[in-house]
């Protein structure tokens, strides 16, 4: 049995490991696992100034071509998948926005300057295996389903070493692998020292998104590329599936699209939460409520 | 095209559940006529209830019970003796009502079962759940049935059993100090 507490990727991370582990396995497990979400962070943050995402967004890069890790493809793949999928309501090309509305790389939290509608896939970039064309210099966001991605990694990475029985969490977004299930707790926006149900996760990933510590002045990190406003009719979404990317992206989606067109192409259960404490949720997403 | 789909079945539903209460309400409504009429011997009677109006089978049970299933069910009409004096003070007679209504969609017939609790007049609980196995129906009439009906609330953290919570990401102290330097800003 082993766990591991840190801070990366602006949030703070907890790992479990249900398993006998011996002590300089454990050490050096997890000091792969930081160096690897080290190099993820450093290459895909708008935070960073070194970053690809931070080079992408400056002038000099138009025209340019950039060979990007490996790891892209499989992120780039679904974010223009889901890009297409919901007529561009989920996009990375959000990193100008949230930036000019006050989520920058200061943390300024006030409008910096009037906002506008970010451009269309087609217009800024061109992608393809892992190598990029910047048509036009823009600043990307992957919040929405970046940290999903890494932690799957990470799981992978626990899984080839021969853990296959553990818990990773990362500020509520959660991937578990385990025998018995876990009680996972759904967060009152409102009240964070409640929850509004708790759900039983057997196995695979878990994920929450709401609007109520990333905000400021009358914004929130989950904004509407197309209104170029904040999600606030909805108050806080759950989403579950295999992997924890795409529970991730879809908890994203579901602020702005209908779970029947995600349907289509995922296979995921979810549970909304409107303002006023109504939810909405499909069938599989089997919780104990509290009314 | 989506949209269209999605107000057909909403209105689908919606038409389904008001055929369904008409149906509940004029049935026994009709009840209150027969019972009269019915009561000339001194033997319960069995009668097979059957109303039928449209696709729809209605059962009614008295206060005691409330499940139904869905096909037509012998109904025990009890013993009346002679009409008492005293006046009858509801419209409708209290109970548990249950009936089952269905509707088309694109993708065929679903089915719903609608459970209405009268006391006085006033329906004093209703539920609604799906039958139908159609995932995209399921998935709309849970859409219906949990928003017409369902709202949390919270409960604390220590009162509840569980190891973890899910919800917007912590944020990181820089984003906290930031926003603390905000709000005091504002207030000065």
């Amino acid at each position: 049995m082993a766990q591991l507490n840190f801070k990366a990727i602006g949030t703070s991370w907890q790992i479990d490991i249900y398993q006998n582990i011996d002590q300089k396995k454990e050490a050096e497990i997890f000091s792969n696992i930081k160096d690897r979400i080290e190099t993820f962070e450093s290459n895909y943050s708008r935070f960073r100034d070194n970053s690809i995402v931070t080079k992408i967004s400056k002038e000099e890069s138009k025209g340019k071509i950039y060979e990007l890790p490996d790891d892209a493809e499989k992120m780039f793949t679904l974010y223009h998948d889901l890009y297409v999928l919901t007529d561009g309501f989920f996009t990375p090309l959000v990193g100008n926005l949230l930036s000019d509305a006050g989520y920058d790389a200061k943390y300024s939290l006030e409008k910096q300057k009037e906002l506008t509608t970010p451009p269309t896939w087609d217009e800024a970039l061109e992608y393809h295996r892992n190598k990029l064309l910047v048509k036009k210099p823009v600043l990307l966001d992957f919040g929405a389903a970046g940290k999903g991605y890494i932690i799957d990694i990470v799981g992978e990475l626990l899984e080839n070493n021969n853990i296959y029985e553990y818990c990773i969490d990362a500020g509520g977004d959660i991937l578990y692998k385990n025998k018995t299930p876990i009680r996972i707790g759904l967060e009152n926006p409102e009240n964070t020292g409640q929850v509004i149900g708790v759900y039983t996760l057997n196995n695979g990933g878990f994920c929450g998104s709401a609007g109520n510590r990333r905000a400021w002045g009358k914004f929130n990190h989950i904004m509407n590329p197309k209104t170029l406003e904040s999600a606030s009719e909805i108050a806080a979404i759950w989403v579950t599936a295999e992997s924890t990317m795409i529970a991730d992206a879809l908890t994203t989606c579901l602020f702005f699209i209908p779970a029947k067109t995600l349907a289509r192409k995922y296979d995921f259960e979810y549970l909304l939460m409107h303002k006023d404490f109504s939810i909405e949720k499909s069938e599989g997403f089997s919780c104990e409520f509290f009314s | 095209m989506n949209s269209i789909n999605q107000s057909y079945k909403k209105i689908g539903i919606l038409i389904g559940i008001v055929a369904v209460l008409a149906v509940i309400i004029v049935t026994f409504a009709n009840e209150d006529e027969q019972d009269v009429a019915s009561t000339n011997d001194t033997q319960p009677s069995v009668q097979t209830q059957n109303s039928d109006v449209g696709n729809k089978n209605s059962n009614q049970s008295g206060e005691s019970s409330s499940n139904t299933p869905t096909t037509q069910t012998p109904v025990v009409i009890p013993k009346q003796t002679k009409p008492s004096n005293t006046k009858q003070t509801t419209v409708y007679k209290n109970g548990t009502y249950t009936a089952d209504g269905s509707y088309m969609t694109p993708e065929g017939n679903v089915s719903i079962n609608v459970t209405v609790t009268l006391a006085n007049d006033i329906i004093t609980d209703a539920n609604v759940t799906s039958v139908s196995g159609d995932r995209t129906s399921v998935r709309y009439q849970n859409k219906f049935i949990s928003g017409y009906k369902q709202y949390v609330v919270g409960k604390n953290i220590a009162d509840v059993q569980l190891s973890k919570v899910s919800g917007s990401s912590l944020t990181p102290e820089g984003f906290n100090n930031a926003l603390a330097t905000i709000k005091s800003q504002a207030k000065s």
